[in-house]
Order: structure tokens, then C-alpha cells, then sequence
């Protein structure tokens, strides 16, 4: 049984409130005037217990987390604590979520409002399924069963994906063995058959073929450059000459002597740059004329100047000479060395010997290999014009078994495709019937599952309703899933002259109230009743005197299953009874709520009953201790 | 107010229920279904865990 709650910042409870329960007593009845804060009581309950708000769902709001505290609090200011006979748990929100201390042993709550009693009775039967699918708790296992069911869709999708994949690969065989002119019985048997075949010495051919052409590439590309070389030695051969006799012409303008001069001018200078200049001569030591002589010097040496330019580039043409014909040195030898090995590989080959365009081409490697070192690049320059003419060959050879390889390499992965793909779709053909058996297996056992807590549930109901409505004739109440529709419920009663006819279409009001209170009662008896605070916020207020009665009482009697119920309401039938002692005040705890107001936030009224005040009043005074322990 | 140990919640009831129809109707081995059953009651099954348990059940792996 409940001892004790405190509410602070939550909603209405702008100040903190607090309610003693008192001992022994099971039932809670809160009374109060609309806006008095009865609901706000109700929302501390299922916050400590279910972590939400039942009441501002449904509301239009969204997340209702922003709404939870009170106006002019934080939601950090929100707590909630509650004692039991079982324990004390408080309630804090952390960045929009409840956090609960200690988890352990959570109070269990069932709260019923009466806009849930409505979205019972008058919903659509998937919206009425989702009412009571908290009271089944199987949501977990239709989970599982979901992801059984996602697995059938994504296999039935990849079974149609492989039967199309299959279509594409035998229309690709088809295609190569129409290319190959229909040999054999039928497509995929001629592929089989080819890639039997076997292609090793295709493979040889190819690479043997390859190396050659390599070669053949290799020495065309050296003999081209050894004739562009020979090129270039040859224009340094012309342009040296040219130079050489430019020079001669120079010197014989210039005498001999002035041809000695030069290097003694030329030494003179260097001297002066670097010693500078005294009063005498360096050479011979006189001081006459010896002022202003670099300069003399200098301007000797520019009147020679043609002459020594002519014998610079005499020089450079020497050089360069020289270096052009070291390069077609070197080029030869190139040269030498890849004929060789392309005469090498035809040697070795012996099998494109048989190839009569090619036969000129083996003769000059024949012809190189027994030639002399001195004919050794004529030679090879013949083996190399040979050879451009044979590229042609070998390369059209080698391209018709590339072909042939690529042809074979193709075939081999169609059918192989082929073959994934047919075993695949085989697989899922045998895997698919079995996981639609399971899933149908799930479904059924779901369904009946289901339907029988319903029927219990439905029986009950009877059972309850018969007790508010007795003799009415309107207990034969029955809940189904709808057949025809996951997650679906739907409510039948029969009437006179009407069977299975929905609740809606004849019960009144009040009827249909209680009605969605007997179906959220007995779901709520299913689960765990001993250990579930009931809480009813406001959910009798349309029926008449004589129902009430029987409805307080039937309440009272299930007091008894649940660990403890509060019952809210706003009724004033409810408080005049309490009020004059009719209702069972020895059971009850009356909780009466004064008007709410910002400042105070929800207030205690009145608690103790006229009743009890006249009677304590008109009581006979009682003797004293004293007296007692004296008389 | 905390359940008993013993009592075992809907869900767990529901997939007991569900095992033993997979069992019987031979689409499920018994070690099998033993080793599903917390993640079937939990919600915890995704669509390549049912892969993978009925590709071992029916031997396909």
C-alpha cells in the first residue's frame, strides 16, 4: 500500500504537494472541482511509474516533455517521490527523460482517463487494438515477427532479382553460341564444352607472341634513334667545318705575332683585374708610359677580338663533334644488342618459322647471327627494317589469340554467373516456403494467443459489467482480432433481436462508459494486479444514481486485487456520499481538493467528512484515564 | 511490486508457444530454438538472424 506522495514543479503543482495515505486504506478517492489538480496527481504517478504523461497525450503537442513542469519552474525542478509499504522511489527528469531512483523494483501502474475510455469504445478497431496493446504486452515477439517478415520480403525480391539475372545470362550464351554458329545440341551444353577446352597452349602462343613484339618494338625504337643520331653527328661534323674554316680565315688576317700577342694581352688583363695597377710596368718595370696602361691593354685586345671568338667556337664545335659520335657509338652498340635478342627469341621459337610472311624476317636473323663484327649494325639495321615489315603479322596473330583467350574468359564467367545465380534461386525455392510456413506459424499462434487472453478478458468483462448492470441483459460482451486485419479489435454485445451488433450503435452514453471501464479493468486485473497501483482519473461522471452505487461498489471490491487504487473524480454524487457516510469511509481515504490557484498551487480542502464531525460531536463524552484507572 | 521470478511475462509465454509449433512442424531444431528464444521474446530477432537460423535448421549452411 501507497504511505506517501510529494509532487513538486509538475504541472499544476506549482508548490510542492504532498499526500499522506492514510494506514490500512486501499482506496483513494480524490475529489475536486475541474482545474483543482486531480489530473496532475494522476501524472505523478505515471511519471514515476512509466516514465510519460498520459494526460497531455493526444493533445496535439508533440513531445510533451517541454510541458511537463510547472509555469514558471524548470523541468529540471520536477521530482516526484513516492513511499510504499514496499519501498520510497523518487522521480527526476534529466534532459527530457525520467530518471527513476532506484530502478530496481519500479512501482507498476495502470492509469485509466476517461479519454482513453472513449478512444476504446469509439475509435477505429486498429486505434482500439493499440488501447489495450500495453495490457498484451507481446509488442516485443510481433517485433521478432516483423523482422521475419521483412526477411521474406527482401528473399522474395532477391528470388525475382535472381530469375531475371538467370534470363540475362542464358540470353548472353545464347548470343555466343549464335557467334559460334550453333554448334552442338544447345547453348549452355556447347559452353560447358568449350570451357573443357583446354587454352594452355593458346596461353603460350600469346606470350610467346608478346615477347617478340616486344623485341621487334624494342629494336625499331633503337635503330631510330641511332639514325638520329647519326644525324646529329653528322650536323656537328658540317657545322665544325664551317667553324674551322671561319677560324683559319681569322688567323691569317692576323700575323703571328699578333696571334702570340693575344695570350700575352689576354694574361696582361687577368693580371690587372686581380693585382690593379702601380706606377711601373709588371713586365718590365719602367715607369714610362706606364699611366693609363690597363686600358691600353684592354683596347688592344678588343681591336683582336673576332679572331679569338673564331677560335672559341672552333673549340665548342670540336666538343660537340666529338660527343655526337660518342652517342652513335653507344646507339650501335644499342642497336647490336636488341637484334640480337630478337634474332635470340626467333631462334628459340621455332614455330613461327612456318609462317611464310615471316620468312624474310627469320632469314636476316639467320644472316645477323653468322655476320661479322664489323657488319654487325649494317646488319642489324637490315634485321630492323625486316622486322617493321613482319610487326604487322605478329601483331594480327597475337591479337586473333587474345581473341580467343578473352572469348573463352567471357564464356567461362557467363556460365559461371549462370550457375551462381541458378543455385541461388534453388536455395531461396526451398528456404522461401519454409520461412512463409513460420511466418504463418508465428501468425497463428499470435492471433490465438491473443484471442485467448481476449475471451478471458471479454468474460470478465461480462462479469463486471453485470455487476453495474445487472439484469440488463447486456453482458454477453465478446472481443475478436479482426480476421481480415493485423492488430484490429473489435467489440460486439448482444442485444434483443441483435446479435453480434457493435456497442456504438445501441448503448447510451453512460452505457458505453462503463463499458470502457469494465475492458480497461479487466485488462488491468491481467497483469500482475497485487503489485499495480490503479489509478482512475475522472472516468465515472455520466451515469445515474442507482449505477453509481453499483459502480463504487464494484470499485471497492477490486480495491481488493490491486496493491492500491486511487480513483479521481469531479462527480459531486461522489463527495455528497462520502460527505453523509454512504460511501464505505472505513476502507476509503478521501482526499478533497480546495480550488487551485498559481501562488498556492493545488490545496487541500476538507478531509474529514460532516459525518464523522456530527457523530464525534453527538458522541457521549468519554470517561477520563483517571476515572478509568479509578472506577 | 516487483514480478516474481518464477512468472514468466507474455511475451515469453507467447514465444515458448511459437517455438514449439516451429519445432512440431519441423522447420526448427530444439538447439536452435533454444538459442533464439531471449532475442524472439525481446524483439531482439532481425531479418538475418532468421536467415541464418533456418539456413542452419534446414541445413542449408
Amino acid at each position: 500500500m501507497l504511505k506517501r506522495l510529494e509532487i513538486s514543479a509538475l504541472r499544476g503543482a506549482t508548490r510542492k504537494f504532498c499526500i499522506d495515505f492514510e494506514v490500512g486504506k486501499k482506496i483513494t478517492i480524490v475529489y475536486g472541482e475541474n482545474g483543482s489538480g486531480k489530473s496532475t496527481i494522476c501524472d505523478a504517478i505515471e511519471l514515476l511509474a512509466n516514465g510519460k504523461l498520459g494526460s497531455l497525450e493526444g493533445k496535439g503537442l508533440g513531445r510533451t516533455e517541454g510541458f511537463w513542469h510547472s509555469t514558471g519552474a524548470k523541468p529540471s525542478d520536477v521530482a516526484v517521490m513516492l513511499a510504499s509499504t514496499h519501498g520510497q522511489w523518487s522521480a527526476k527528469v534529466v534532459r527530457g527523460k525520467v530518471v527513476v531512483a532506484p530502478d530496481q523494483g519500479r512501482p507498476h501502474a495502470a492509469v485509466l482517463r476517461r479519454g482513453q475510455i472513449l478512444g476504446l469504445i469509439a475509435q477505429q478497431p486498429r486505434n482500439r487494438f493499440d488501447a489495450i496493446r500495453p495490457f498484451l504486452d507481446i509488442d516485443t515477439v510481433e517485433q521478432s515477427e516483423a523482422a521475419l517478415k521483412q526477411l521474406i520480403d527482401q528473399e522474395t525480391a532477391n528470388e525475382r532479382t535472381a530469375s531475371a539475372r538467370i534470363e540475362e545470362n542464358r540470353g548472353a550464351l545464347e548470343n555466343f553460341w549464335l557467334e559460334a554458329g550453333r554448334p552442338g545440341r544447345e547453348a549452355l551444353a556447347w559452353a560447358r564444352a568449350e570451357l573443357r577446352n583446354d587454352t594452355s597452349s593458346l596461353q603460350a602462343e600469346y606470350a610467346s607472341l608478346q615477347i617478340l613484339i616486344e623485341r621487334v618494338d624494342a629494336l625499331i625504337a633503337e635503330e631510330r634513334r641511332l639514325a638520329q643520331s647519326e644525324a646529329d653527328a653528322w650536323s656537328a661534323l658540317a657545322v665544325q667545318q664551317t667553324v674551322a674554316a671561319q677560324a683559319a680565315q681569322e688567323q691569317a688576317r692576323a700575323s703571328l705575332q699578333a696571334g702570340d700577342l693575344v695570350a700575352i694581352l689576354q694574361a696582361a688583363d687577368a693580371y690587372f683585374q686581380v693585382c690593379g695597377h702601380g706606377d711601373t710596368c709588371p713586365l718590365c718595370g719602367s715607369g714610362e708610359r706606364a699611366g693609363g696602361l690597363p686600358d691600353r691593354v684592354r683596347e688592344q685586345l678588343q681591336g683582336i677580338v673576332a679572331l679569338t671568338d673564331a677560335l672559341a667556337r672552333l673549340e665548342a664545335a670540336n666538343r660537340h663533334l666529338v660527343a655526337a659520335e660518342a652517342i652513335c657509338d653507344r646507339q650501335r652498340s644499342a642497336v647490336a644488342v636488341e637484334a640480337s635478342a630478337l634474332a635470340a627469341a626467333l631462334q628459340s621459337e621455332q614455330s613461327w618459322h612456318a609462317l611464310e610472311p615471316l620468312s624474310p624476317l627469320v632469314a636476316t636473323a639467320e644472316s645477323y647471327q653468322g655476320c661479322s663484327d664489323a657488319e654487325r649494325v649494317s646488319y642489324a639495321r637490315s634485321l630492323a627494317s625486316e622486322a617493321g615489315l613482319g610487326l604487322y603479322l605478329l601483331r594480327a596473330e597475337r591479337e586473333q589469340r587474345q581473341n580467343r583467350l578473352l572469348f573463352a574468359q567471357t564464356l567461362r564467367r557467363a556460365v559461371e554467373t549462370y550457375d551462381e545465380n541458378f543455385r541461388f534461386r534453388a536455395e531461396l525455392a526451398f528456404l522461401l516456403p519454409r520461412l512463409r510456413d513460420a511466418l504463418q506459424v508465428m501468425q497463428t499462434e499470435r492471433r490465438q494467443f491473443v484471442d485467448n487472453i481476449l475471451k478471458q478478458v471479454a468474460s470478465r468483462v461480462g462479469e463486471l459489467y453485470e455487476a453495474i448492470h445487472p439484469g440488463e441483459g447486456l453482458n454477453q460482451i465478446s472481443l475478436a482480432l479482426d480476421p481480415d486485419k493485423r492488430a484490429s479489435l473489435e467489440i460486439f454485445g448482444q442485444f434483443p433481436a441483435a446479435t453480434a451488433a457493435p456497442p456504438g450503435a445501441y448503448f447510451s452514453e453512460s452505457h458505453l462508459d462503463t463499458l470502457g471501464l469494465c475492458i480497461w479493468l479487466a485488462l488491468a486485473e491481467m497483469n500482475d494486479p497485487k503489485n499495480t497501483i490503479l489509478v482512475l482519473d475522472d472516468v465515472i461522471a455520466s451515469v445515474d444514481e442507482p449505477h453509481l452505487n453499483r459502480a463504487v461498489d464494484l470499485l471497492y471490491d477490486l480495491a481488493q486485487n490491486f496493491e492500491h487504487c486511487i480513483y479521481t473524480t469531479h462527480y459531486k454524487p461522489w463527495s455528497e456520499k462520502y460527505r453523509w457516510g454512504w460511501l464505505r469511509n472505513g476502507q476509503c481515504h478521501f482526499v478533497d481538493l480546495g480550488a487551485w490557484s498559481h501562488a498556492a498551487g493545488i490545496q487541500h480542502g476538507r478531509s474529514v467528512p460532516p459525518i464523522d464531525e456530527l457523530r464525534e460531536v453527538l458522541a457521549p463524552p468519554q470517561p477520563s484515564s483517571q476515572l478509568k484507572q479509578t472506577g | 511490486m516487483a514480478k516474481t521470478e518464477s512468472s514468466y511475462s507474455p511475451a515469453e509465454t507467447l514465444t515458448g508457444l511459437i517455438l514449439e509449433s516451429l519445432i512440431s512442424e519441423s522447420l526448427l531444431s530444439d538447439e536452435l530454438a533454444a538459442q533464439i528464444a531471449t532475442r524472439v521474446a525481446t524483439g531482439k530477432m532481425q531479418p538475418l538472424d532468421w536467415k541464418l537460423t533456418f539456413e542452419k535448421s534446414l541445413g542449408l549452411r
